[in-house]
């Protein structure tokens, strides 16, 4: 015969009656799949902070690229006197024998410069300026 | 196959009990596991980023100076002195006094500080400063090195600085 349940106030546990009287409030806990769901949430949730971590690491990676493999930077001050009175930052290039660094960071010098003339044609807005370029050390 | 106790009351049995321990102790040696590999990673992670943002502090602070530097000479084996071209209108040429402005870098207990002597003013630029050195390559270059590092993450750049 099946049990006949009665009916309780809400929130309250059931009681299950049998001919022979009611027995005591029925408790509910966690099922074994409950426990298993929840204990894979946990899981998902451990791996989620595993790839941050890989994430923050590449991201990370590229913001200290510039100086893993320590860099030579060359400077170069600013040539223009205003430029240096509103104190703008130097000219920095990572490589050597390139603008800002014309003239070669080691080595022998190659050439002696030697400025010879100047003419500026304010109308035209040109500057000409002639160079003479001599082995070094002639 | 289950058997409840007296009075009928719900609960785990046995079985489940034991599965659940089971399930927990995995799950504790997992999380272990993780913790420990989370933990190493993060730290060395954290150790990268703070040795990168601090040599690239000194980087730009010297860099910064060094626009404006008609000279410059190095001060012991751990100072360099700037001579910043300053005053109404800058004259291009290096006076080591008013109205030139003196800035000094040096390393002092691991931290490199900016010195502006014409002011008076010292700042701390960077901290965990292992090597700072200037010297003289050239009549013409200045080759400044600095290496910052904590634990065993140790991070350097080579300044080459043209004299104008």
């Amino acid at each position: 015969m099946q049990p006949k349940r009665v009916d309780s106030f809400q929130g309250e546990p059931r009681r299950t009656c049998r001919p022979g009287g009611c027995s005591a409030p029925r408790r509910r806990g966690f099922t074994i799949l409950e426990l298993e769901i929840s204990l894979g949430v946990l899981m998902a949730g451990l791996l989620g902070m595993v790839s941050l971590l890989s994430m923050y690491g590449r991201q990370l990676s590229r913001t200290e690229a510039w100086c893993r493999s320590g860099p030579t930077l060359y400077v170069r001050s600013q040539p223009d006197r205003w430029m240096r009175k509103f104190e703008a930052a130097a000219e920095v290039n990572s490589e050597a024998g390139q603008e800002p660094w014309s003239p070669p960071v080691t080595g022998t010098r190659v050439f002696d410069a030697h400025l010879t003339s100047c003419s500026m044609d304010s109308n035209a807005q040109l500057i000409v300026i002639t160079v003479e370029l001599g082995a070094a050390g002639e | 196959m289950r058997k409840r106790a007296s009075g009928n009351s719900a609960g785990f049995t046995l079985l489940e009990l034991l599965i659940t321990a089971g399930l927990c102790a995995g799950l504790a040696m997992i999380t272990a596991h993780f913790w420990r590999f989370y933990s190493y990673q993060l730290g060395d992670l954290k150790t990268r980023a703070r040795a990168a943002q601090e040599l690239r502090l000194a980087v730009d602070s010297i860099t910064h100076d060094l626009g404006s530097t008609v000279g410059a000479t190095p001060v012991g084996d751990d100072a360099v002195m700037l001579c910043r071209d300053a005053g109404d209108i800058p004259n291009g040429s290096a006076q080591w006094g008013e109205p030139d402005q003196m800035v000094l870098y040096s390393l002092v207990d691991g931290q490199l500080v900016r010195d502006d002597q014409s002011l008076g003013v010292a700042i701390v630029v960077a901290d965990g400063v292992r090597t700072f050195a200037a010297e003289d390559v050239s009549e013409s270059v200045l080759r400044v090195t600095i290496a910052v590092g904590f634990g065993d993450v140790t991070r350097q750049a080579t300044l080459m600085w043209g004299r104008p």
